[in-house]
This record gives structure tokens, sequence and C-alpha cells, in this order.
């Protein structure tokens, strides 16, 4: 849950950047023939809402309505008394942020009775968007559509901002984990161990979110397993700064075989330039699995599959060699001449 | 799955004439699913499909992980189902089964492209929201352990907040700490907020990289969880010395916690507990600051959801029972010193309620 660090940085994240986002945003609405759209987000999954207004729930849901001519409303599932934090986070003057606390749905739908004509089309966007949201908004009289395509529209092909994003909170990740591991080589720690000091280090550093799971040589992943034995063994991480997530997995106590899987990497890693995916990898022992958005829903069995790399991607690529038990997973940017390993650890 | 549990099931389908029951779980929400099934999930969603007819339980899952883990403490007459983009998997389940009735608990959750897949496949749906949050009210002895050993986690990590308030650190390292100390001596996770300064603080919000300068409160609320289970205190901490309307504010609030407490007892309709707690801001001119324009509630049940229901407020119709677990906490924001915070959790017993925690309710100085 996002009890670390939740701000703005505006060198990293310019008001200029974030209204670029939305102007780009309103354009595609407006080629969608819609009248507006409700972004939604909750305390795990907000990655539009959060990449459209730098605002995302820190607990309960949330949602943005922006017009087709551009008018932008945040409306919270918290409590008026944080308006000044939303205010903070996203420029928004607070005339324009609503908190409707558990009525979240029902004042959405009274919202944009004022703000869209009656049978206007209203795009849905938000992988997560509840039920109770689109009956409210159904009984309000509104034209539906789901924008299936929203997420890859704003998420796959993404600004500097994000990428500079990416880049920081990339090098707290990488100098917390390497911190650790040194310190696991020299006195032994168990799987738990590592696990709590490399969170411990992030969130000492600013990092919003953090999530992590272990496993054995099994790859069956868990959380904070209190585990010392030898062999190897897999930490996986997803980490979130100032809105962004990355993703690391790292298989320790392999170091024989190991090298062998690095080496794949690196060569799929050289296959990954803009254009068509034609990946090629000759052991065929080891599983490649390729991701187009690093966001919240990582984890999930329905990401759809990557056939195309676009400059300025970012992607991630897991390596895993199930027979024994080694596992990479790594973020790279791609460029227009090559794929630029984030991950460096 | 637990024969108890199981037996919810049941007799929820019995109840409502359910031919089966669907119980759907977000990720941030995982409560009814974790409740029944005892298994956790890291993927988006996780969901639970009972046929009465068949007495078949099906456990389906949205990312591999999960399914990893669950194939190996899976049940007899389980089966575990992966969903995949397309979501075809759930469909041929609904169909294959011939379901034309079914109870969905989470049905107000139920994200826009599941509900299109269940409409799809079953004619008739019925919303059974609330049916499984009314069996989770009263705890079996079992999980108020569980729940108590969240609660120590709360107090044991309480002086590391209090060290690392006292040292100077920003609010998000603050919560690192304490966040290290509950993982370390067996806490799965934590929901804390913090919120620092003045008369200015209105309300918790999440980290935003504050200091406490001399003088200032720094509000907390703690919750750890322990397999599920989470519990709450709620502290506040003065950097230096507390000034007198500080104290006099900390002197209300403890106050009123004390009357909510001592409203405790089955058969009390939860509505007392927090006009209880009200009574006391009132008879000191303060009753204002009870209205949701300050404060959200008075308190909250304690259980699989970290803002469990019921919520202890004034406009609640709900009678207490044994075994019930709440956290009171008359947290609010006055004009003496900005919003402060005091909470702890109890067990409704027999004849009133036990505390759960140890932790010295008063106003610390650090």
């Amino acid at each position: 849950m996002k009890r670390g660090f939740v701000g703005w940085k505006l060198s990293l994240l310019p008001k200029q950047a974030l209204e670029d986002r939305r102007r780009k945003f309103v354009q595609y609405i407006r080629d969608m023939g819609l009248d507006c759209a409700v972004i939604y987000g909750d305390v795990v999954s907000a990655d539009e809402l959060q990449y459209l207004t730098n605002f995302a729930p820190y607990w309960s849901d949330g949602a943005a309505v922006i017009t087709k001519e551009g008018k932008l409303l945040i409306i919270t599932g918290l409590s008026a008394r944080v308006n000044p934090w939303v205010m903070q986070i996203t420029g928004i003057e607070e005339e324009n942020i609503i908190a409707a606390g558990p009525k979240l749905s029902a004042k959405i739908s009274e919202v944009m009775q004022k703000l869209v004509p009656v049978k206007g089309k209203v795009g849905l966007v938000g992988t997560c968007t509840p039920n109770k949201l689109i009956k409210a908004l159904s009984e309000g009289d509104f034209q539906l559509t789901f924008l299936n395509s929203a997420k890859e529209e704003l998420l796959v092909q993404r600004d500097h901002a994000y990428r500079d994003i990416i880049l920081e909170g990339a090098t707290l990740l990488n100098d917390s984990i390497r911190d650790v591991f040194d310190r696991a080589a020299k006195t032994p720690m168990t799987r738990k161990e590592v696990a709590v000091e490399i969170e411990h280090q992030c969130r000492m550093n600013g990092a919003m979110d953090f999530f992590c799971l272990t496993a054995g040589k099994d790859l069956v992943f868990n959380q904070l397993e209190d585990i010392n034995e030898p062999g190897p063994w897999t930490i996986y991480i997803q980490m979130q700064y100032l809105g962004e997530w990355l993703v690391i997995g790292r298989t320790l106590g392999a170091e024989k075989n190991l090298p062998e899987l690095v080496k794949t990497r690196d060569y799929i890693a050289q296959q990954l330039k803009p254009g068509k995916l034609d990946l090629c990898c000759d052991n065929k022992e080891i599983d490649v699995l390729i991701k187009p958005i690093v966001a919240s829903d990582h984890l999930s069995s329905m990401i759809k599959r990557t056939h195309e790399l676009h400059v300025g991607q970012v992607i991630s690529v897991a390596v895993i060699q199930r027979e024994e038990g080694l596992y990479l997973e790594d973020v790279y940017i791609i460029t227009d001449k090559e794929a630029l390993l984030m991950t460096t650890v | 799955m637990k024969a108890e549990k199981m037996n919810i099931l049941k007799a929820i389908a019995k109840e409502g004439n359910h031919q089966a029951i669907l119980v759907y779980s977000a990720l941030w929400r995982k409560e009814n699913f974790r409740y029944l099934t005892g298994e956790n999930f890291f993927g988006p969603f996780a969901m639970l499909l009972y046929h009465a007819d068949k007495e078949k339980l099906y456990l389906l899952f949205s990312s591999e992980l999960d399914i990893a883990r669950a194939e190996k403490g899976l049940g007899a007459n389980n089966e575990l189902v992966l969903l995949t983009e397309k979501l075809n998997e759930l469909f041929e389940l609904l169909s294959k089964n011939g379901i034309k009735e079914l109870g969905v608990a989470g049905h107000a959750m139920l994200p826009y492209e599941l509900n299109v897949v269940i409409t799809q496949a079953v004619p008739n749906i019925v919303s059974i929201d609330g049916a499984i949050e009314r069996h989770r009210y009263v705890k079996t002895p079992e999980e108020i352990a569980l729940l108590h050993k969240a609660v120590k986690l709360a107090d044991d990590s309480f002086p590391v907040f209090c060290d690392s308030v006292s040292r100077g650190l920003k609010d998000y390292q603050i919560i690192a700490n304490v966040e290290k100390y509950i993982k370390s001596h067996g806490g799965e996770d934590n929901f804390m907020l913090v919120a620092t300064g003045g008369k200015d603080v209105r309300g918790m919000t999440p980290a935003q990289g504050k200091i406490a300068r001399t003088g200032d409160m720094v509000r907390t609320e703690i919750t750890p969880c322990v397999q599920g289970w989470w519990a709450q205190i709620c502290r506040t901490v003065v950097k230096g010395k507390a000034n007198p309307d500080q104290k006099k504010a900390a002197q209300i609030y403890w106050e009123a916690e004390e009357a909510g407490l001592n409203a405790i007892r089955p058969g009390v309709n939860i509505a007392d507990v927090a006009r209880a707690e009200n009574d006391v801001f009132r008879k000191y001119g303060y009753g204002e600051y009870t209205t949701a324009k300050y404060t959200r509630v008075r308190g909250h049940g304690q259980g699989m959801f970290l803002d469990e229901a019921p919520t202890v407020n004034e406009d609640v119709d709900l009678v207490l029972e044994e075994g019930m677990v709440l956290v009171v906490h008359p947290n609010t924001y006055n004009p003496l010193c900005g919003y402060m915070v005091l909470g702890d959790p109890v067990v409704v017993t027999k004849t009133g309620y036990k505390m759960l925690s140890t932790t010295e309710r008063k106003l610390f100085e650090v």
C-alpha cells in the first residue's frame, strides 16, 4: 500500500508535462467521439489516473473526470479534509476537487449530470472500474464506452518525465539491493531479512510503495519467508517511486548456473529494438516473458502479449529456467537503437 | 477450505436459494476471499465459485504465482482456474456447470470486463453483498488470537515510532522504521498514516516528507497485519513538551475514548458507543468537531479488512455481540491543537470489553 512518500517532484514532473499528457488524452477522447472520460483508480491500481493527474488514492479509491473541452475534476473517495494534500500533489485548484467519501460512484454521476449533455457519451478508463460506478452512470442516462485501448494509448509510449522518474527510481532500487546483497554476502541472512532490509532501504529513501516475494528452487513465490537454506532462491520486487513502478527479479545462491542465464538475458536484450518483436532464444529450457508496461498489475495473468516495441517504451523482461529454479526479471527503456537496462544489480 | 467456512457458503446459498455463489475480491479488498479460503493472493483479484448443487468449489486466480502457491495447499473437491486475457476460462466454467442463477458477493466492486463475461454466461445474477460480512462480525477465539498478535506488534513498534520522531526523521522514514520492526517480528503488512504539524493539520494524510519541529504533534495510526488480520492503535506524540492546549485536548480525547469503552457490552447499540464518545466533546463545547466535516468515524471493526465494518457512528444501527472486535477512536480535528488521535482495540466480552492493547493511553512527549 502507498504508505511511503507520496508527493510531487516538480524537477522530474514539471506542471507542463502533466498538462501535455492531459492535452494528448483530450485529443484521444475527441477522436473517440466522446463527451468526456472517467478515469478510475483504487489504492492498488491507479496507473492511468496517476499518469494524467499525479493523484492516486493513498486509501480507498478516486477518479478524474476530463471533458472533451479539457475541463478536469478530481473526485476522491476520501474526506474533504485531505483536499489540500490533493491540491498539493496535482496542482489542481480546490474548487475542482470533490471529496465524496464512500459515495464516490453516486457523486461522479451527480457531477457528470452538470458536465455532460443528456445521453452524453462517456468513456471509462481503469481496469478496476467497478460495477457500482457503471451502475450509477447508467442510471444517470449516459452512453458508456469502456476504453480498452486507453491503457496502451497512455502507458506504452510515455514522455520524458516518466522516464526521468523511472531512472531516479531505478537508481534508488539498485543501490538499496546492492547494499543489502553485499551485507548478506558477509553475514548470512534469511530470505525474510533480505526482503525486509531492501524494503527498509527503499522506503527510507522515498519509495512510495514496495512489494516483495521470495521463492526457493521450485519458484513458488511467497511473502516474508523466514528461510535460510543453501541452494538457489529468488527475490521478486515491485517498487513504486513517485507513482511509477519498477520491477526486478534475482536468483541468489546459484553462482554456477546464473552466468549462463545472464548471457541469455543479454542476448534477448540485444534483440529489443523499436519495431516488430521477433525474439530468438536458442535454449528451449528457458522461458522468456516480456511485458509491455510496468504497472501495478504486473503479476496479472491477463496482460496482453507484446508484438511491437516503440522508442521510449519501458518494458520488463523475465528469463526463467524452471528446472534449475533460476529467475531474472529486469526493466529496459527502448531507445531508437537499443534496450537500456535500468535494473543493473 | 475449513468446514466452518464451507458451512457459511452453504447457509448463504440455502437462505437465498442460490444455485451457485461467486465471491469476488480485489487486491485491496481481499477479505472475503481470504476469510473463506484461507488463501492469500497477489494478482489483481481472486474469486471463489461455489456450486451449491454439486457442492463443488473452484478457486479462480489472476496470476500464475497465485496458482502455483495454491496448488501446494489444494483441498479435496477443489479446482484451481487461472484466468487469462479474455477471461474465457470464467465463461466456460459458468457455462459448463449450467449455472442459471448466481449470487455474487463483491458485486458492487466487480470490474467492468469481469461483469460482462459473467452477465453473458449467467442469465440471472443477484448481488449478495454484505452476506459474508455479517458472518465476519463475530470472531472465533482463533481469530481473536491473531488480532491480538497484530495489536501486540502495534504496541511493540510504538517505541520505534517515538524514537524515530525524536530523532527528527521525515514522516516516510518514521513509517519505514516502524514497518521494518513489524515485518521483522511476524507481521505481513502494515497500514500506517502519519500527520505532522500543528493546528493546520485537519486529517490524516500519506507521508509527504515532513519533519516535526519542536512543539509539533505527530499523529499516527499503526495497523499491523498478521496472517490477514489487521488491528490498530492510534496515538499522538508531541516533539518536545506539550503546550497547555495540547494537554487540554488530550484530556478530552482520553475521556471520550474512556466513555466509548465503558459503553461497550453485548446488547448495546454501536450508535450508543459513538454517542458516548461524542457527548464528551459536546460537554466541553466541541460538539461541532464530531461531525462529518471534521471526522470520519468514532471507531470501526477489526478483522480481515483494515477498515472493517461496522463503523462506530451515531447513525449506525447494530447491536454489539460477544466476540466482536473493534477499535474505539474519537479521532477528530479540534481548534485547540489540530487533528488528534487516540484509539485502542477491544474485544466485546460477556460483561463488557477486554482491551487488547497495552500502550499507555496518554499524549506522549518525545
